[in-house]
């Protein structure tokens, strides 16, 4: 019980002291203090066992770390702490970075809060916290646009948390007992099929599915780099983490296998896939195509997860733990390259790998496993899904030729930037501007981490392993 | 276990940022620790020649698993691939000389090789394509090195051609996972095949796997990159391009070919059209091109055709001992020959600093080394008598002719017209060589062009001597050398050992009919059609593939996908505007005012009562619109 209570509010509460008192050194107490909570969460993972924190009668705050939460849970901890190491040389000459890193730290707390959950009350009550602590993020650079980007922000999440409610309300009481693998054994009735489809609706809102996914391209590029990262990459896979829970902790794949529910989100989640990659494919911005083409991406877990199959799940997984890894780089990369050069369009950045070889070396990576190509982490992730979809009838076969599809619009928004930032032209010159350790070393680990997932993909989510037995009793297996 | 076929695809990869960081000091230990490297290499791959068969399974590696294999024609794609990288590496600091960022060339060299190897050692579709891929990716720096503007647009094209031939690849390798639920392995397809009957499932994916490997080998119509990226590659570089990485996805196909789909006539039919027209078209262009890679460069176009015809006929599966001999001993052939004449050309290149053949007059007339070894490759390919590609044309041939004996019908038929293009193709093959050879060794320098020794250092002497050395005895004696690669390699193509005696008169005959053709080919087109005032010139190419047919295909669809999205998208943004303007009368909704320094946090003065109610309502609203929608939708679904 201490130990989680510790993991969150440790960050929190180093973050609230960030945001309303003055400090120094945020950057490094900030970094320090997101390397403890990675070590608190390690922890946890480890021997932090069932724990009830309070009991409301229906209700209950409750903790657990099962083989779905060690990995999310050490995911959000480590990408957290590269981005605020990341974040102390980006915003170093940002007077009011203090707060910047305060907020990090409380949707740090609310995030591990979420993923360590045991039942649907905790999970909602840290995911609205997480919302209502991110949101400042966006509006941090204060530019008019800003405001905007972070009203849409807040409007949505409260929409999609809204719907969640919904959800709740209209399941009842049964939903928000202990999450079990294979669902808690609902009927499968219409009221509680309606219940699943708003709540997963309302989750999938955070993830940037359509129709609820116009704010996240609005609201992502807004936020300081190493934030609208972590937007990106982390804190939209609370949504996924929701869906996740819902429906296979909560309802059960066997329950929901070949619902109505299930081939509309599908469907919708298929719609996501092809929408990201093509607007991605005709923007011009760095950041926002990047946030696209998160869009894009994290629907391709939508999809894993809803096909309801083993084969699913495996690449929802893989695609969780490399899309955070990479697309997190990438916001990176942006950010350096915005840190040290002030460019912002994709039509900028010819011969950036003669003046930032290891950044952009790094960014031809992350892209190369966003496409999905051997040997890093995004191809692993990308074969999973397409091995699960052949089994999905029709619907997985549109599937695989969508995601073939949206693979091609990937290559198409990203190698033409690689292609000019490494072949300007012979004639080319210009000084070197690469940033210090603090920024690469980051986007090295991250790079790392894919090359080793494409190698050894399972290692990654090995505590999940014994879990698809359980998920799968009824059915596919 | 033996871990030596791992040695042989990780070693370069590991050894290519070690010689990254070991040729940004020094030139001279740049070019020692790529020797080094690749010596290395080559040891292994002629070590694996002495171990036999065997296979090595990785059951933790990559998404799926990893098994590699060796023997056969494994082995000796392997050695051949680790054999032209020597050739190519002796001659590359010659050639690059000083210049800038050669270290870039050095590391993706190596890094390539590993990817080829990893290619050619593989033991099941998904290792093939995880190798694959990293090669097609690591070579496209060998396009772009030069950076000029030519080698961007060339590079552009790779990259799009790699990219898209991948995912075919990858849609082939799935369907065939689809087809035989979940079996990957060769072998284990290869024993599991029957004779005819293939599922839609897996005719599918043999098509979209040809289609990929196609795409790398130069197979009409994805051959579109390969005419463009040669001339403008550096020359070792176009020497493996053309050399080697064709042969990796002429060894997909094979394997297609051999292990899923033996016997499907429509496939094996497909496979020949696509040979046929890419060993014309190649030809073809060849015969017209003025610039001296680019003539190299399609003449490998055509020469893939040939062995495409081979891997068709080893396809049907009716008499495929001759077409997979002919089929594997071109390709070996073909990796030789482009050798010795890319780095020939690389020579010219970096004596005279031009391709264009107009300028080059009588330009090799400076060394008899290079004119000697330039014959021996230009006669091989031609394929004459007592030089390599005799003996594989021959081959190729005979088994065509074979097939048109067996078959009868209409199909006999066809295969006799594909008899007759074979000759008329080879012929042609003989027109541009010689009008290579013509201008470069045998015309006379312009006046006023002073006439100057070549420069050539000992070690680019030894990569054009050796393997020209090598075509001339193995094509002088075959039965003893050619023969015993196909018989080595046999049994892993599924054919048998033969044997045919190459210098009888029956077998010369074709030879010399197509020689024949050639000469004529070669007195009335080059020299009197296309030749005006001394000067060669090039016919204007009316229709370009790329430019008229894909480009406007490729940008209408991105077109149509655009406006979907767009319009999908401006549904859900235009209901949120067309709220919010109802809602707030086109007022702008404030959360935090502009003079606000404390962000997140209201300051009272500024909060109208209207502004919090305006926002809540319209978030109420969208709440509301979205339960009822998905309400109505699940009551009536």
């Amino acid at each position: 019980m201490i130990l989680y209570c510790l993991d969150i509010l440790f960050p929190a509460a180093v973050g609230a002291a960030l945001v309303f008192f003055r400090s120094k050194r945020p950057g490094q107490t900030a970094a320090l203090c997101a390397g403890g909570a990675l070590l608190l969460t390690l922890i946890c993972a480890t021997w932090g066992g069932d724990a009830l924190a309070a009991d409301f009668g229906d209700f209950s705050l409750a903790f657990a770390a099962d083989g779905v939460s060690r990995v999310f849970a050490v995911l959000v901890g480590a990408l957290f702490l590269l981005c605020i190491v990341f974040a102390g040389e980006y915003a170093e000459d940002d007077a009011r970075r203090a707060k910047l890193f305060g907020f990090m730290l409380l949707t740090l707390g609310a995030m591990l809060g979420l993923c360590f959950a045991r039942n649907l009350f905790t999970f909602y009550l840290f995911f609205e916290a997480m919302g209502l602590a991110s949101f400042p993020l966006v509006l941090h650079d204060r530019a008019p646009s800003g405001r905007r980007a972070a009203f849409w922000y807040l409007g949505f999440s409260v929409c999609g948390a809204a719907l969640v409610l919904g959800g709740l309300i209209l399941g009842g009481a049964p939903l928000l007992g202990d999450f079990r693998p294979g669902g808690v054994g609902l009927a499968a009735d219409g009221r509680s099929l309606a219940a699943y489809f708003l709540i997963a609706v309302g989750f999938s809102c955070k993830a940037g599915m359509y129709p609820l996914s116009a704010w996240l391209p609005t609201a992502h590029p807004e936020a300081p780099a190493p934030a609208s990262a972590l937007m990106s990459g982390v804190i939209t896979k609370a949504g996924i983490l929701g869906l996740l829970r819902t429906t296979y902790f909560v309802f059960g794949a066997d329950a929901l296998r070949g619902s109505p529910a299930q081939r509309a989100l599908l469907c919708l989640a298929l719609t996501t896939v092809f929408l990201g990659s093509m607007l991605a494919y005709k923007e011009r911005l760095m950041k926002k195509r990047l946030a696209y083409s998160s869009v894009s991406q994290l629907s391709y877990v939508i999809f894993g997860l809803l096909l309801l199959s083993p084969g699913g799940w495996d690449g929802a997984l893989l695609q969780v733990v490399f899309h955070a890894s990479a697309k997190v780089g990438l916001f990176l990369c942006a950010g350096a390259i915005i840190h040290k050069t002030g460019l912002l369009y994709v039509d900028e950045l010819r011969g950036l790998g003669r003046r930032m070889p290891v950044v952009m070396c790094c960014f031809t990576l992350f892209s190369l496993s966003l496409i999905g190509i051997p040997p890093l982490g995004g191809f692993a992730a990308k074969w999973a899904l397409c091995i699960g979809a052949l089994d999905g009838g029709a619907i997985g076969i549109a599937g695989i030729v969508l995601l073939i599809v949206s693979a091609l619009l990937t290559a198409g928004y990203l190698l033409p930037v690689v292609s000019v930032a490494f072949f300007p032209g012979e004639v080319y010159r210009a000084q070197p501007c690469e940033p210090w350790p603090r920024m690469s070393l980051p986007l090295g680990l991250l790079a790392g981490v894919l090359l080793l997932g494409g190698l050894f993909p399972r290692l990654f989510t090995a505590p999940c392993a014994a879990l698809a037995a359980k998920l799968f009793s009824g059915g596919a297996l | 276990m033996n871990l030596l076929p791992l040695f042989c695809v990780l070693f370069p990869m590991a050894a290519a940022p070690a010689v990254y960081a070991a040729s940004r000091r020094a030139d001279k230990a740049r070019d020692r620790a790529l020797w080094a490297a690749v010596l290395l290499e080559w040891l292994g791959c002629a070590a694996l020649l002495s171990l036999g068969e065997g296979t090595l399974t990785l059951n933790g590696a990559g998404a799926f698993g990893m098994s590699f294999a060796f023997g056969g024609v494994r082995t000796v794609f392997a050695f051949l691939c680790a054999t032209v990288f020597v050739f190519s590496a002796l001659s590359s600091p010659f050639y690059f000389g000083g210049e800038e960022r050669v270290h870039r060339y050095y590391a993706f060299f190596l890094l390539t090789l590993g990817g080829i190897e990893g290619v050619f050692l593989s033991a099941d579709l998904f290792t093939t394509f995880f190798f694959f891929e990293i090669m097609s990716m690591a070579s496209w720096v060998w396009v772009a090195q030069n950076e000029t503007a030519p080698c961007e647009r060339a590079a552009n094209t790779y990259l799009a051609v790699a990219v898209i031939g991948g995912l075919l690849l990858l849609g082939g390798v799935l369907a065939v996972y689809a087809g035989t639920d979940g079996l990957l392995q060769y072998e284990a397809l290869r024993a599991r095949q029957t004779a005819g009957q293939t599922s839609p499932a897996l005719f599918l994916g043999a098509v979209l796997l040809t289609l990929g490997f196609g795409a790398k080998a130069g197979m009409f119509p994805l051959h579109i990159w390969l005419p463009k990226a040669y001339p403008v590659a550096p020359a070792p570089a176009s020497a493996l391009l053309s050399g080697i990485l064709t042969k990796s996805g002429v060894f997909g196909i094979l394997m297609c070919g051999v292990c899923l789909i033996r016997g499907d006539a429509r496939y094996a039919m497909l496979l020949l059209g696509a040979g046929v027209v890419t060993m014309l078209l190649g030809a073809l262009l060849a015969l017209t091109a003025v610039d001296l890679k680019r003539v190299l460069a399609c003449s490998s176009l055509s020469q893939i055709g040939f062995i495409l015809v081979a891997a068709a006929m080893l396809a049907l599966g009716k008499e495929t001992s001759l077409a997979a001999g002919g089929a594997l001993l071109h390709a070996v052939n073909h990796a030789l020959i482009k050798s010795v004449l890319f780095l020939s050309a690389g020579v010219i290149y970096k004596n005279y600093h031009t391709l264009d053949l107009n300028e080059l007059r009588g330009a090799g007339r400076g060394s008899r080394l290079l004119a000697v070894c330039f014959l021996t490759g230009a006669l091989s390919i031609a394929g004459v008598p007592l030089f390599g590609g005799y003996v594989s044309k021959t081959l190729i041939h005979e088994a065509s002719v074979e097939h048109a004996r067996l078959l009868g019908g209409t199909m006999g038929t066809l295969f006799k017209a594909v008899e007759g293009l074979f000759l008329f193709a080879g012929g042609l093959t003989l027109a541009y060589m010689t009008k290579l050879f013509v201008i470069l060794f045998v015309q006379k320098r312009p006046a006023q062009a002073k006439p100057r020794a070549l420069s050539l250092d000992r070690a680019t002497g030894a990569a054009l001597a050796v393997p020209a050395l090598g075509l001339f005895a193995m094509g002088a004696f075959p039965n003893a050398a050619y023969e015993r690669i196909a018989a080595y390699a046999a049994p892993s193509l599924g054919s048998e050992p033969f044997s045919l005696s190459y210098f009888s008169l029956e077998n010369l005959r074709g030879a010399m009919i197509s020689l024949l053709l050639g000469a004529a080919v070669y007195g009335l087109v080059v020299r009197l059609l296309l030749t005006k005032k001394g000067m060669l010139t090039e016919p204007r190419h009316f229709l370009s593939l790329e430019e008229n047919v894909y480009k406007p295909l490729l940008r209408a669809l991105a077109f149509v996908g655009a406006l979907g999205a767009r319009s999908l998208y401006c549904l859900t943004e235009g209901i949120v505007m067309a709220l919010a303007r109802l809602n707030g009368h086109g007022a702008r909704p404030r959360v935090v005012p502009p003079e606000d320094d404390h962000f997140a946090r209201y300051s009272p003065q500024h909060i109208r009562s209207g502004a919090i109610s305006q926002t809540l309502a319209f978030e109420l609203m969208l709440f509301g619109l979205g339960a009822v929608l998905t309400l109505l939708y699940l009551l009536f679904s």
